[in-house]
């Protein structure tokens, strides 16, 4: 990589600032400190299990999705960038500030988890991606298109916030519907589905994070929105 | 925004404090109540919650404290969260926008700016939700007649707000020292941790315990409504420990409140 690049990358690092790939990290992290911590201290392997699945498939996208959506509008001089550049790229290009480390660590914390013998019920050697991957790009992919759609990261968090819960609490209502099973970000946390319902769940999440992805895209294609305008 | 500044009365030096603070809470009630964000977040979590309502089976029951205690306990389940999400930026916006020196320079002083950012911000976005349970009472009194009312405001006043009071004192103290991101983050967490976890995962919560805010206790002991980890924890709820149950939230909340109006005083070079 030259060194143009990595200016840049330190430029717009500046520019979002250290809070949102802290915020993004400070989840997968803390759940990687909590399941070793429970190893140590000889949890049982059913609760142990469930702690590794639940920190890989749910914290650490949530995390990422939070940090991810605050990026948007934290432009002071907006204007300015646009005026030089392509904002979309820009915006992705932070995105990627946020998800890229965020995605490394969780993958060292799959590695960790399977060395302890913590890890989710059913899950093989795939689960080092299969497990955490697509339901990360799904809700950061769905939380950017929140953002950018209400120009509101609290909006986006909220609701993502709030969509990763009722996952998790309305979970036999989801599975027992095609569409939402398709759409179950947990199923890597030792949900009892058949190899089918698995690789479509796989498949489909990814899939409606390129959907989403791209109608973000649409949506930076006018990017004056984002200009002069509190939060909403 | 002018037509904001338009109608409050602009607090003086000579005013008192509760001026000051009542003058404060208008304007950020007014701010507040029309983001659509807050509309959205609030009134989508609810709904999402309530479109598969807990326990199942539970509105053919003939007890009207049950009822309106299991539907106020799908309010709070979720509702909280998106509380605190959008009401988690509002310590930033001032400094975000280049203006607090200029609020520094007014007489109003920081307590009633404090205050007043939490009583005005923090009732717009619980708003919302009154709306969404003034609608359910009353499709519910068409149903069963007017003696819901009574027992539906009770409800609300039990169970639901004591947990959103808590969240929002909380949501506009604690991203003063964590940035509203890490602090939404932090808040799922405990929502889950603190209210939610089962106690049979042995991770230590005060879920199913007084302490959590989450409203099972007073839901329990007055109204027979679901209980979901103090039933694991065997407990059968009593009025004491349903009064504890809302009294440690608020407190809570209050010494959130307090001790940032203590260090943001201290720091303030006036």
């Amino acid at each position: 990589m030259n060194r143009s690049i990595w200016a840049r990358l330190r430029l717009e690092l500046r520019v979002i600032g250290l809070a949102p790939p802290l915020t993004a990290l400070a989840a997968t992290l803390g759940g990687a400190v909590l399941v070793i911590a429970m190893h140590a201290t000889g949890a049982d392997a059913e609760h142990l299990d469930l702690a590794a699945g639940a920190v890989l498939a749910g914290f650490a996208p949530l995390g990422t999705a939070v940090a991810a959506s605050s990026i948007v509008g934290r432009d002071a001089g907006a204007e300015l960038v646009m005026t030089s550049t392509v904002y979309r790229r820009v915006l992705l290009l932070r995105v990627g500030l946020v998800v890229v480390p965020a995605a490394l660590v969780t993958m060292v914390d799959a590695i960790v988890f399977r060395a302890l013998n913590a890890w989710p019920e059913g899950q093989g050697t795939d689960g080092y991606v299969l497990v955490w991957a697509p339901p990360m790009l799904w809700l950061v992919a769905l939380a950017m298109l929140i953002a950018t759609g209400l120009r509101s990261p609290a909006a986006a968090s909220g609701l993502i916030g709030g969509i990763w819960l009722a996952q998790d609490l309305m979970r036999t209502a989801i599975l027992g519907n095609t569409v939402l099973r398709a759409q179950y970000m947990f199923m890597g946390v030792g949900a009892k589905v058949s190899a089918h319902d698995w690789t479509v769940n796989r498949i489909a999440l990814p899939a409606v994070a390129i959907a989403a992805v791209i109608a973000v895209g649409l949506l930076l294609g006018r990017p004056e929105r984002f200009v002069g305008s509190d939060a909403a | 925004m002018t037509t904001v500044l338009e109608r409050t009365a602009l607090p003086t030096a000579a005013g008192g404090g509760w001026a000051k603070t009542v003058a404060a809470a208008r304007y950020e009630y007014l701010m507040q109540v029309r983001r659509p964000a807050v509309w959205v977040v609030v009134l989508a979590l609810i709904g999402l919650r309530c479109a598969a309502p807990f326990p199942p089976g539970f509105t053919t029951t003939t007890d009207d404290g049950k009822l309106v205690a299991d539907w106020a306990f799908n309010f709070i389940m979720l509702g909280p969260i998106g509380v605190g999400a959008v009401l988690a930026d509002r310590v930033w916006r001032e400094s975000r926008l280049g203006l607090s020196d200029l609020l520094d320079s007014t007489p109003t002083g920081i307590g009633p700016r404090l205050w007043g950012k939490v009583i005005g911000a923090g009732a717009a976005t619980i708003t919302p939700v009154v709306v969404a349970w003034v609608g359910l009472l009353g499709y519910l009194t068409a149903q069963r007649g007017a003696g819901v009312i009574p027992v539906g405001l009770a409800a609300f006043a039990a169970i639901i707000l004591p947990g959103l009071v808590f969240v929002a004192a909380c949501s506009v103290t604690i991203p003063y020292l964590t940035g509203p991101g890490l602090y939404r983050l932090g808040l799922f967490g405990y929502w889950i941790w603190g209210n939610m976890v089962p106690p049979r995962t042995g991770i230590p919560t005060p879920a199913g315990t007084p302490f959590e805010a989450i409203g099972e206790y007073p839901s329990g002991a007055w109204f027979h409504g679901v209980m979901l980890d103090a039933e694991h924890r065997k407990i059968t709820p009593t009025t004491g420990e349903a009064v504890l149950s809302i009294a440690f939230p608020l407190l809570l909340g209050l010494a959130a409140l307090v001790i940032t109006q203590l260090v943001l005083t201290r720091r303030s070079p006036s």
